[in-house]
């Protein structure tokens, strides 16, 4: 490649994109490891930064795939890993690490790097002397490379990485006010249900690794360069055919599909969206608001194909998404603050986009998910100066505004109830996994200590101080 | 005369006894500590020549001076155990340095130098015979420890007594070609790595000892290194199956009750048994994939376990015997300290970006093909133990701090140093993990080529 060549330039462009977000998880990480905080005008200039160089990166690499008719930039591969293939023999296991820039993921990346300045310019003034202001931003920048590694994935494996640095970010951001009890217990439900999640993603990860694809989602959607056909004719993103049969597809759709669930909140996981609002107000509009909560509907778009594959599974996408949907437009009616409401008018929106997925809609989901994320920072961000909005209204129309009155028996009681309960989903979560799991494992320790005190006798007691 | 041709691994043996006499000769305690930091320092320098020699140079010019004065080649570097003894001499090394000066005692410096050139003796050795007789002897520093400080050591010198008889009983029997010796030897190092239900002593040692004992009696794994030099030769394909099992049952079960533990020690201690026996679920499939995957993790493991223990001894240090029922709020006290332990606890857990991550990707890779339960059963276990990780990192550091806020806590140069260290081992080992995951490959072909 030299420096006429337009890859060279793509590859330029791409490889900033990916480093000026590494650079800030960097800088910000050792100064904190060293004690040498930065201050607080450094840190935010250099998120900010960060979002416009990615911004720029994008753009360019935007207009020369635009210039050159291309829909498909890929970044690598490297083989990162290899297990074998030394003296001339077959490598048992390759993890290759790739960078695919389509349809999906341009304008996914742009969106979070405009929203990831936008949300640092804001967080610059809301967290002014704030006393976790550094380990804000240090969490900030981990959660922007984990969405940028996941937005421009190209294998299963370098978006399963991404993945797990946005659910740390997320879970620790949440219980950033860490001396009130509220946000560390929530912080800690959000962090098992994405634990949970991401097993599965990791399980689809492995099972995809066996499959033909290796875990390449080009190989996975039957893209590959072909003699005699132009770049632009190939299969990209939303195209393709799932290289995986149906059953296959059963196994690796379902997984992804649960992981999805975790991480975008449907249902039955839904109940930890609100839990995820004790954080400070620019993390809860940038990551429940605009990009973490739709990462779950973004996976389900790159892996689209599989989806079309199997009719029982783009129904059952349909339907999660649907019932998601329905289920927080009347949580959301009954929330008796801002954030918890406005976290439940993003459900319905992931919720609607997720349906739209599982009725074999590509561009839509797309289109709506970038418009949301939009919306939904903006609402977030306004929510802290809400009542004083709703003030200036009520004084400019010169009457109090209506907030409704809830009556009836029965049934809408009823509904009423079980909106005020979220849908009971943390509950059963609650009583039928966590309790059964906690009160076994603590049977089995009371029962290993008394088999410890049998065996060490009086002794035990006598060390013990 | 080139530097690689002096006999680097016999120096690693013999400068931490030296180091030992030097320091029972002096009564000044930092005169003592200085001099074990030196020691364990230069131990580690010259492992790791060692491990450079072995791979530059070939095995003929490599000195081994007891093939020169016994005739008989005993400690040797090969493909299996090259990086070994520098990961050990490693260990020893950190957990030298960030000792806090309130535990400086000249006995126990002492004492841990001899331990530390028993372990590089034991992971050095390819005779059978005389590892065996290695591993005996290693179980006696802890128990003298407990019995010396007055320690209930019932429970530790029971289990290793046990582990001891069928250890010997064992290698009986594989040397008169008794079948029954392999499956006697493989209990015995079931026993000794803490496998369900032989696990409760290293609960025990890890709740009434101190934790740099545990850890160093522990970390370096001299059970895994065990049973694929004494077992695999002779083990059969079921035998291998079912140490997988029950090693996958041991890494759910002990995460499991790590995630309910109200004692930091307790904690650590099964989310130790947890990882560890992760590692003898790879050796059950028997494939180089997940045997290199195993092999990677050992190593993984061994750092970011110790990071861990090394957070948890700085936490004990400063604020005593944790308890795990409510929220300490040390996070304002100690926020390098707070952050150190997250980053080891997330990297002995596969966080990506770490070694454990690569490592248990080609384990669970390696096991899907030949027994996919396991595979799920692994995947399971990291998520678990995940959780507790951060559970106890929010019980510990979150909340509201009961200390007085003038009082000020943080982490010593040393100990910054140290979790320095072990953070930037831990990240550029998961960001270019290749020159190891090559080196523990053919560490697995060489023990796959030994069963017979």
């Amino acid at each position: 490649m030299t420096l006429g060549d337009m890859e060279f330039w793509q590859a330029c462009c791409g490889v900033i994109v990916l480093a000026a977000p590494t650079a800030l998880v960097i800088t910000l990480g050792v100064t904190s490891l060293l004690d040498r905080k930065l201050s607080e005008r450094t840190a935010a200039t250099g998120v900010m930064g960060t979002c416009f160089i990615g911004v720029l990166g994008m753009i360019c690499l935007l207009a020369m795939m635009l210039t050159n008719d291309q829909r498909h930039i890929v970044i690598g591969p490297w083989n990162w890993v290899s297990v074998g293939g030394h003296d001339g023999e077959e490598a048992h296991y390759h993890f290759v690490i790739k960078f695919v820039f389509d349809r999906l993921s341009v304008p996914f990346v742009l969106l979070s790097f405009v929203l990831c300045g936008v949300i640092g310019a804001f967080a610059n003034r809301y967290m002014h002397r704030e006393p976790g202001y550094n380990r804000f931003f240090s969490l900030y920048s981990i959660f922007l490379l984990g969405m940028v590694v996941t937005g421009a994935a190209g294998t299963i494996e370098t978006l399963f990485a991404g993945w797990e640095l946005v659910g740390l970010s997320s879970a620790l951001l949440i219980a950033f006010f860490h001396d009130r009890p509220a946000p560390v217990r929530n912080g800690l439900w959000v962090w098992i249900i994405y634990r949970i999640a991401d097993a599965a993603l990791l399980l689809a990860a492995v099972v995809l690794h066996h499959l033909s694809s290796g875990g390449d989602f080009d190989l996975l959607t039957g893209y590959r360069e072909l003699p005699n056909v132009e770049p632009i004719d190939l299969p990209s993103w939303p195209f393709g055919s799932a290289m995986v049969t149906t059953s296959q597809s059963y196994i690796v759709g379902g997984l992804v599909l649960f992981a999805a669930a975790g991480k975008s909140a449907l249902i039955p996981f839904s109940g930890w969206l609100p839990r995820a609002m004790e954080g400070p107000t620019p993390s809860s509009a940038v990551f429940y608001g605009a990009l973490s909560v739709h990462l779950g509907a973004f996976l389900l778009l790159r892996i689209s194909p599989v989806l079309d594959e199997s009719a029982i599974l783009s129904v059952t996408v349909f339907v999660l998404g649907l019932s998601t949907a329905i289920f927080a437009a009347i949580a959301g009616r009954v929330q008796t603050d801002i954030k918890s409401a406005l976290s439940f008018a993003s459900l319905t929106q992931v919720g609607l986009i997720v349906a739209e997925i599982g009725l074999g809609w590509r561009y839509i989901p797309l289109i709506h998910l970038l418009g949301h994320a939009c919306l939904r920072t903006l609402q977030f961000v306004r929510a802290p100066s809400f009542l004083q909005d709703r003030r200036s209204l009520e004084n400019a129309i010169g009457v109090r505004l209506s907030v409704g009155k809830t009556t009836g028996s029965g049934f809408l009681r009823w509904i009423y109830r079980f909106a005020m309960e979220r849908g009971y989903l943390d509950a059963i979560l609650a009583d039928y996994i966590i309790k059964p799991f906690v009160s076994l494992f603590r049977k089995i320790d009371r029962f290993e200590r008394g088999i410890t005190r049998v065996l060490a006798g009086d002794s035990a007691n006598k060390g013990n101080s | 005369m080139n530097l690689f041709t002096l006999p680097w691994l016999e120096i690693s043996f013999v400068i931490p006894v030296i180091g030992a006499m030097v320091l029972s000769l002096s009564r000044d305690i930092d005169f003592a500590a200085r001099c074990s930091m030196v020691s364990s320092i230069a131990t580690f320098v010259s492992a790791v020549f060692a491990f450079v020699a072995s791979g530059v140079i070939p095995n003929d010019q490599i000195p081994n001076l007891c093939q020169d004065w016994l005739n008989q080649s005993i400690f040797r570097l090969d493909k299996l155990s090259g990086p070994l003894p520098a990961v050990v001499a490693l260990l020893f090394a950190l957990t030298v340095l960030a000792t806090p000066r309130l535990l400086w005692n000249r006995a126990s410096l002492s004492a841990l130098l001899l331990v530390e050139s028993l372990q590089l003796a034991t992971f050095s050795c390819i005779d059978p015979a005389t590892l065996v007789v290695l591993l005996a002897v290693g179980v006696i520093p802890p128990a003298v420890k407990l019995l010396v400080q007055g320690k209930p050591a019932r429970v530790f010198i029971g289990h290793m007594l046990i582990f001891v008889t069928l250890l010997f009983s064992g290698w009986y029997g594989i040397v008169h070609e008794q079948s029954w010796g392999v499956v006697v030897l493989a209990l015995a190092l079931l026993l000794r790595t803490g496998i369900v239900p032989g696990h409760l002593w290293f609960v025990h040692l890890v709740e009434h000892a101190s934790l740099s004992t545990s850890l160093l009696f522990m970390a370096s794994l001299p059970g895994v290194y065990a049973a694929i030099r004494l077992v695999m030769p002779y083990a059969t394909s079921e035998m291998l199956d079912t140490l997988g099992h029950v090693g996958l049952f041991t890494a759910i079960y002990s995460a499991g009750l790590a995630t309910v533990q109200r004692d930091l020690r307790r904690f650590f201690a099964y989310v130790f048994l947890s990882h560890s026996a992760l590692i003898i679920v790879g050796l059950e499939s028997h494939t180089p994939t997940s045997l290199t995957g195993a092999m990677t993790l050992w190593i993984a493991m061994a750092i970011s376990q110790t990071g861990l223990c090394l957070s948890l001894r700085a936490v004990e240090a400063r604020f005593g015997r944790i308890d795990l029922s409510g929220h300490h709020g040390l996070y304002s006290q100690a926020p390098a300290l707070a952050v150190g332990f997250l980053l080891t606890g997330l990297a002995s857990v596969g966080f990506p970006g770490t070694l454990s991550f690569v490592a248990s990707e080609i384990l669970i890779d390696g096991l899907m093909t030949s027994d996919p339960v396991v595979g799920i059963g692994l995947v399971l276990a990291a998520a678990i133990n995940g959780i507790a990780i951060v559970r106890v990192y929010l019980l510990v550091f979150t909340g509201k701090s009961l200390q007085p806020s003038l009082n000020h806590f943080e982490i010593t140069q040393r100990e910054r140093w140290v979790i320095l260290s072990v953070s930037a081992m831990i990240l550029a080992s998961g960001l270019y993990p290749k020159p190891l995951i090559l080196d523990r490959h053919l560490a697995s072909e060489q023990a796959l080529k030994n069963q017979h």
